[in-house]
């Protein structure tokens, strides 16, 4: 069996996918004492959104969402479903700025993140059988997201790249590094 | 060559097709991957606390010869304190037992213990969970109550092979019945307050009017054991007041939950002698 280039794109995107959201867990692992979470699903989508053709990055986008359906209680598929939407709004409209540059990447993830977070926030507070949710934990999460995620943009972004770069085109990742 | 208007809204149709699909795949076919996205995922995730027990180790290591003999000092009071009450136990359930079976009363439920490292906490505004790492494997079941020194921790809702999920009881999809510990009525427990900065809190609702609680002399809230889950009288929290509902027929207070629950690093798993 033969992997093509989309498919090892996927792959890629995958990997770089669970090892954000590894650090994310771990992160969260650490901050729990101080009541306080991080949550990272803009960021994940955000690459594959801008920069690949629509098909491969929404095969990506889906499948992350599937991998953090597995550790979360929501019904299976609900972040596979909004990354999904999400990727779809995203590809449409790319065409209309520079999707290339740095800060336009980060403005596009802190938006998803945004509006990703807030669907979620919905989702739980409907499954929430009647209990109450704090609004301040969720802001005060909401705000440390935004600025982690900030703050991690720009290394993610390369991070995907030279993982995309080493896997499709070796020799120009190769011819890159010995410059 | 299709409408310029379809061909636009082209990725949506696909979209909604697919949202079409996915409620269509069978249970089955969803619980299989699911299990298998955990599964990958999962050994990761307890690599990650078996690498952090390695640099408590270590950082233990560094410590100096008198703070282990002092550590050790104290530990020697605790289990001498431990094996009296462990001696203790022992008469009242031999009493417990004879009462039993001269009244002819129904044995409490038996359970059998079983201590869990927690992997990972997963604590945010939406769900409270632990994962530990403990299975199926180990004989967990699914809604075994879990505790810690500070009482009630949650309940199991879902079972892997070498890993568990713990809902907490600060967790808004928790919701149990309890009793004040100098009162056999049932008041109703849920979980869902999690402040930042702040110890976890819950809410008690449909307690009798004739109950007081207040800073000076708060009352403790026991699990009351109906519904089966939890044995009777763990501690779940501290109330502190107690404000008379919008009905006026009952009244309702904020559960103060021990604060070491944000921070937990092993419970135990009550898993039932004999389940139903």
């Amino acid at each position: 069996m033969r992997i093509t280039a989309s498919q090892r794109r996927i792959i890629v995107l995958l990997v770089c996918g669970w090892i954000l959201m590894t650090i994310v867990r771990q992160t969260n692992h650490l901050l729990s004492p101080s009541g306080l979470s991080i949550w990272m699903g803009g960021l994940l989508i955000t690459l594959a959104s801008l920069h690949l053709n629509p098909k491969t990055g929404f095969v990506s986008c889906f499948l992350m969402g599937l991998m953090m359906d597995a550790w979360s209680p929501l019904g299976f598929g609900t972040h596979a479903l909004l990354f999904g939407a999400a990727h779809i709004i995203i590809v449409r409209v790319r065409n209309r700025f520079a999707s290339q540059e740095l800060t336009i990447g980060i403005t596009v993830a802190l938006i998803t993140n945004l509006i990703l977070f807030v669907f979620i926030t919905f989702i739980a507070i409907g499954r929430s059988s009647g209990g109450t949710i704090s609004g301040v934990r969720i802001l005060s999460d909401l705000v440390l997201s935004q600025v982690l995620l900030v703050l991690i943009t720009p290394w993610f972004f390369s991070f995907q790249h030279r993982a995309l770069d080493l896997v499709i085109n070796p020799r120009i990742a190769r011819s890159r590094s010995t410059v | 060559m299709p409408p310029d208007r379809f061909d636009t809204s082209k990725p949506f149709i696909t979209l909604a097709v697919l949202v079409l699909v996915w409620f269509l795949v069978p249970t089955v076919a969803k619980r299989v991957s699911r299990i298998g996205f955990y599964e990958l995922q999962a050994p990761v995730e307890v690599s990650a606390s078996y690498l952090r027990e390695l640099q408590d180790y270590w950082s233990w290591r560094t410590r100096s010869k008198t703070d282990i003999y002092n550590a050790y000092q104290d530990l020697g009071g605790v289990a001498a304190h431990y094996a009296h009450a462990a001696e203790e136990n022992v008469a009242l359930r031999r009493e417990v037992e004879k009462l039993e079976t001269l009244l002819r009363l129904p044995t409490f439920a038996d359970y059998r213990s079983e201590s869990a490292r927690v992997v990972s906490r997963d604590l945010n505004g939406w769900w409270q969970r632990l994962i530990v790492r403990k299975g199926s494997a180990h004989g967990i079941v699914k809604g075994a109550p879990v505790i810690f020194a500070g009482g009630v921790a949650g309940r199991i809702s879902e079972v892997h092979r070498t890993t568990a999920v713990v809902d907490l009881i600060s967790s808004s999809s928790v919701r149990l019945a309890a009793s004040f510990e100098d009162d056999d009525r049932p008041v109703s427990f849920q979980g869902g307050i999690n402040p930042p900065f702040s110890r976890p809190q819950a809410t008690a609702e449909f307690v009798p009017l004739d109950l007081y609680a207040t800073p000076a002399k708060p009352k403790a809230l026991v699990t009351s054991g109906l519904g089966g889950v939890f044995p009777r009288g763990l501690r779940l929290g501290t109330v502190t007041i107690l404000n008379p509902s919008p009905d006026g027929l009952f009244k309702t207070g904020r559960v103060f939950l021990d604060p070491r629950l944000n921070e937990l690093t092993e419970v135990s798993i009550l898993i039932p002698l004999d389940p139903l």
